[in-house]
């Protein structure tokens, strides 16, 4: 799969933003879509979700939406036959390639902390024995150089940031995306730095906390499969983490998070219909890389993420 | 309520790297992340055009690179 990606410019994005907006960047995935495995779908759903294989200029080559690599790797192959049998003149974007996008990659934190997050069910007698007992999600936390300097500091976090956690980060979306909690719903937030050992410009800290959130509202369970009815969600859970900061680069070093605790209830497309717990669920948090492919925006960030 | 209790009893020093590696993906599980994935799509139009490549757009709710 690896050799046949890399006769492709791979990239990944976000499809309700392609499919909804209007720019030149969302206008051409929409004509893209439109001649796809999608094209003119709007029941039960209208999304453009998939793998798709296009030349810049606007021309699909082949698209698919699964998760076989077999059928991937098909489709890419029927793609790369129809390139090599396309003009030249249909290859390349015409139009303006220097456009102004309003993203919210724009507002990475440039010398910040950038989390990676993973949340995953703890082991459990009645796990299911499909792909949802190993299911696993990840997201990316983000915090400012001043933010990351308070969370080296000794003594208890400030509380705005483990607040940032229990709401977008400290979540059930192991088996599928899931909206943030509202501003009100941690109930519980501590979280305290205490310092292990200082080594010049160094110092090793050690992190140990709670948080409970807990959120009451009006939903479904399964997208539009579902009724919306009066639901509520949570998640419990004690924090321990270990992390290594340079106060002279004023950047972390390493950093390392687990909070183990308990889940319960769902929402719209997580897919906890069948399994609304309480159960086991743990979220590690680590140092990301700084590729691109690591610099895209917490799921959270359009509900009030830095607030 | 006693799930609750036992599992928070467990999370302490000595059993941290243990729930740690429970949660966090292994390395074959991030193989994935090995092709270099462009984070836009328009990323991958600019540079498609510039070296006369096609595209493999992967396109979900929820950014595919981050959580879906």
């Amino acid at each position: 799969m690896r050799a046949l990606a890399s006769k492709f410019v791979c990239a990944a994005d976000e499809v309700h933003f392609l499919q909804t907006k209007s720019g030149p960047e969302c206008e051409l995935f929409q004509k893209i879509a439109e001649q796809g495995h999608y094209a003119g779908r709007t029941k039960p759903t209208s999304t453009r979700q998939g793998i798709y294989a296009a030349a810049a200029g606007g021309t699909m080559l082949a698209s698919i939406n699964s998760n076989s690599a077999e059928a991937v790797a098909e489709m890419l192959e029927k793609a790369l036959a129809a390139w090599e049998k396309l003009p030249a003149d249909k290859r390349k974007y015409e139009g303006e390639l220097m456009i102004e996008r309003k993203r919210p990659e724009d507002k990475y934190p440039e010398g910040g902390l950038i989390l990676r997050v993973n949340a995953r069910d703890l082991p459990r007698e009645d796990a299911a024995k499909d792909w949802r007992g190993q299911a696993w999600n990840q997201d990316f936390a983000w915090f400012t150089k001043a933010e990351a300097a308070a969370l080296a500091a000794e003594g208890k976090v400030p509380e705005k940031l483990v607040r940032r956690l229990a709401r977008h980060h400290l979540i059930d979306n192991v088996r599928g995306q899931i909206p943030s909690f509202s501003k009100k719903a941690p109930e519980k937030v501590e979280l305290t730095a205490s310092v292990v050992k200082r080594e010049g410009d160094r110092v090793e800290l050690r992190y140990e906390g709670a948080t409970r959130t807990e959120e009451k509202g009006r939903w479904s369970l399964d997208g539009w499969r579902d009724e919306v009815q009066d639901r509520t969600r949570g998640y419990e859970a004690k924090l321990l983490g270990f992390a290594t900061y340079d106060s002279k680069r004023g950047r972390f070093e390493s950093f390392k998070l687990a909070a183990v605790g308990s889940r319960w209830g769902g929402a719209t497309y997580n897919g906890r219909k069948d399994d609304p717990g309480p159960a086991p669920m743990g979220v590690a948090m680590t140092l990301a890389g700084d590729t691109p492919a690591e610099r895209v925006a917490p799921a959270g960030y359009w509900s009030d993420y830095f607030e | 309520m006693l799930l609750l209790l036992l599992t928070l009893q467990t999370l302490d020093d000595a059993s941290f790297e243990k729930w740690y590696a429970r949660v966090a993906p292994t390395k074959e599980e991030l193989q994935w992340m090995e092709i270099p994935w462009r984070a836009t799509f328009w990323d991958a139009v600019v540079e498609a055009t510039k070296d006369d490549k096609p595209i493999l757009l992967w396109a979900m709710n929820g950014h595919p690179l981050a959580c879906t």
